[in-house]
């Protein structure tokens, strides 16, 4: 246990002191602070102040520009100009200085309702144009009423508006737009924390074995107690940046509270909306998911003779976590979908899959302690079976990684009382006299 | 303290590389486990350590099953390795306290071991900033820094100059003195012969010939006989049916078949009135022995 500490403590600080970790660091804090500190920094800019709009009205409707602020939308300079300037108004549009002209006319029969002529260079400028519709009706309404000469409350029972409560039960899925972004941000993250910390035990493993070292290390540590201090070393420097990344991005939000988030499009970056849950089970399954590759990459790192040669050994297992980021960025889309569902329940691709599941989709809680235990249970499989192929390949020098080698690791027993002893195959026996 | 591999046998599929090795090896004593490349020396080495697994014999440390009973080992493989991005002082502590040195123990340790082999002012550099001979001296250190009572040095002066050579054996006799046991693997006799008072010569994973050195060299007889004289000892050696001869400067080297030939050769050059300088009469050199009995596959 002694010399598991000792991995383990080496193992850690030589991850945490390494350059890419400090860059890691920096560049996701700095990505954090960059969605939750630009749009409350430029505020305002980022979702107001669309552009001006010129109001011709020519019918008896009282309007004026803080009203079409305040009622149809407040992100547009509005202006309202005599009809003598109508014409001028189309030059400054077709220049692009104006947004849109909005003229409300009176048509020449009574009891017709105004018309709203609205001219714009482009359709998308014009979101506000339901809004405009309704304003200028009711404005017409309440017009209409009072030339009736009802009485005060027979006007306010006519014009009563329907009161609307939006009661989002979220039963029916929660809301693309809004989870979208936060959740990618999270599966990027998620990916590439995985597969950089687990690729690094690979490395390590690699050096270590491509350097010669390992024949020393292992009269002193048994390779069992080297392959687990390495993994949780380094797993546990994953976790530190994993919890300075989160820590700087809940001081942000805490400190600058909720508000105006960053948009790319129409999609909302705001990571407050990731819930307690989401995050634990974001936890939950980086340290899962951790183990899970690291010690896999481990194996592979095994069996290489030179580091140049892990990038080849890697790949199977790379693939693997590939697939899990494809399949949870389709499920992103439909999230309750079936492919979603049944791919969050395969141990390889739950880290990744189970992600979008509870990020952007509705599972229910069984639906997420299920794949998990599944994963814990995978993840001791592995381990188990990684740690007898790395005790395997850790002496084994000038064979090419191929299945057929794991194969014959994995079918090796230890029979002698040594917990160190391992057995290579006749095959790399010559390098070994 | 004695290390003891009895009847060890390694197979590898059908082929055997290591038959029925029996050795022992006391405190404070070398023993040169000797033999041509591919002879089963490092595979020896191996099983001892539990690096691999063997099939028939035991390894034992004060009579007990080694692997259940480990002494602290020092360790040099003929691979040599170091972490090359990492510092040396670094490598080194952590090598130390995985065999169990305090860290304090550890830094004084290695303090002491840096100077005494002359390489304190790498203590911070990395490894592969090192030149081979100094990272040689770092990996040498690596395997004594924890003061093991087992000491396995697998051709330990391959890559070391004349200079540094003459260091490492100063550093092998004080390990020696300081009553390690010590397995030493080389193909330079000279060096075994200097330290090593047991020897076994492995030829094809089996053993040609073990024990006492000089039990073994005495076995050959003296059959070497040397030589020197400032006048020219051909015409006299050969008249004499003397063959083998070799001449270096002002000394010859010869076979005698026996003692008895040798002396008899003694009284006729006394009695021709050669003025003779030197005489000595030899045992065969480690180098001859192994020669003799490793044969063409050295």
């Amino acid at each position: 246990m002694k010399t598991f500490g000792i991995v383990f403590g080496y193992s850690f600080k030589e991850r945490v002191r390494s350059k890419s970790f400090m860059m890691m660091t920096l560049l996701f804090v700095a990505i954090i602070a960059a969605i939750i500190l630009v749009p409350k920094l430029f505020g305002s800019s980022a979702t107001a102040q669309q552009g001006t709009v010129a109001v011709v009205n020519t019918s008896p409707l009282p309007i004026d520009a803080q009203s079409m602020s305040a009622a149809v939308s407040p992100n547009y300079t509005w202006k309202i100009v005599p009809e003598s300037e109508s014409s001028a108004q189309n030059t400054l549009l077709q220049q692009g200085e104006l947004d849109a002209i909005v003229r409300i006319s009176q048509p020449a029969e009574a009891s017709a309702a105004p018309q709203i002529a609205l001219s714009v260079n482009r359709q998308e400028d014009v979101s506000f144009a339901p809004g405009l519709s309704a304003y200028i009706e009711r404005l017409n309404v309440n017009e209409r009423v009072a030339e009736l000469g009802v009485t005060t409350e027979q006007a306010a029972s006519i014009l009563a508006q329907p009161t609307f409560e939006l009661n989002e039960l979220n039963a029916g899925g929660k809301s693309t737009v809004e989870t979208f972004m936060p959740v990618y941000a999270l599966l990027m993250l998620m990916f590439f924390m995985i597969y950089l910390f687990a690729g690094n035990v690979a490395t390590s493993v690699a050096v270590e074995k491509g350097s010669r070292i390992q024949e020393i290390l292992i009269t002193k540590v048994s390779p069992g107690q080297l392959l687990a201090g390495k993994v949780m070393g380094v797993g546990l420097a994953g976790i530190l940046q994993f919890v300075i990344i989160f820590g700087v991005g809940a001081l942000l939000i805490s400190i600058g509270g909720d508000g105006e988030t960053l948009k790319m499009g129409s999609l909302s970056i705001d990571l407050s909306i990731l819930g307690g849950q989401t995050l634990a089970v974001t936890a939950a399954l980086f340290v899962l998911g951790y183990f899970f590759y690291a010690t896999l990459f481990a194996a592979a790192g095994s069996l290489v003779s030179r580091s140049e040669e892990l990038n080849q050994a890697m790949l199977p297992v790379s693939l693997l976590l590939m697939a899990g980021f494809f399949i949870s960025m389709i499920g992103l889309g439909d999230p309750n979908g079936t492919l979603t569902v049944v791919t969050s329940y395969i141990p390889f691709l739950t880290p990744m899959v189970l992600l979008t599941r509870v990020g952007a989709g509705d599972p229910t809680l069984m639906q997420i302690l299920i794949p998990i235990a599944i994963l814990m249970v995978s993840t001791l499989l592995v381990g188990w079976l990684s740690a007898k192929i790395y005790r395997g390949g850790v002496l084994l020098y000038g064979q090419k990684p191929s299945v057929g080698t794991m194969l014959k690791m994995l079918s090796s027993t230890n029979t002698k009382a040594s917990k160190n002893t391992i057995k290579p195959s006749s095959k790399g026996a010559n390098d070994a006299i | 303290m004695t290390l003891e591999i009895k009847h060890l046998g390694k197979q590898y599929g059908d082929k055997t590389v290591v038959e029925d090795v029996t050795l022992t090896v006391q405190a404070g004593q070398a023993f040169g486990l000797l033999g041509g490349n591919g002879a089963g020396k490092t595979t020896t080495i191996r099983s001892v350590l539990g690096l691999l697994e063997y099939e028939r014999g035991e390894v034992l440390w004060n009579g007990k099953n080694f692997l259940e009973n480990r002494p602290s080992v020092g360790y040099l493989p003929e691979e040599r390795g170091l972490y090359p991005k990492e510092t040396v002082s670094e490598q080194l502590l952590y090598l130390a306290r995985l065999e169990g040195m305090k860290k304090s123990d550890a830094q004084k340790a290695l303090k002491t071991w840096l100077e005494r082999l002359g390489i304190e002012e790498h203590e911070h550099k990395r490894a592969e900033q090192l030149s081979k001979g100094n990272q040689q001296k770092v990996q040498i250190i690596s395997s004594l820094i924890h003061d093991p009572e087992l000491v396995i040095l697998d051709e330990p002066f391959s890559g070391l100059d004349p200079v540094n050579a003459e260091l490492l054996a100063a550093v092998v006799k004080e390990q020696i003195a300081a009553g390690k046991a010590l397995v030493f693997s080389s193909h330079q006799m000279m060096q075994v012969e200097q330290f090593c008072e047991q020897i076994c010569i492995l030829k094809k994973g089996r053993m040609q010939i073990d024990g006492r050195l000089s039990d073994i060299k005495r076995s050959y007889g003296r059959s070497n006989l040397i030589l020197r004289s400032e006048v020219d000892l051909m015409p006299f050696l050969e008249t004499r049916g003397l063959s083998d001869i070799r001449r270096d400067a002002q000394e010859w080297t010869l076979k005698v078949k026996d003692e008895i030939q040798a002396h008899q050769l003694m009284r006729d050059l006394g009695q021709a009135g050669v003025p003779m300088l030197k005489f000595e009469l030899k045992e065969p050199s480690l180098h001859e022995i192994f020669i003799e009995k490793v044969g063409e596959a050295v």
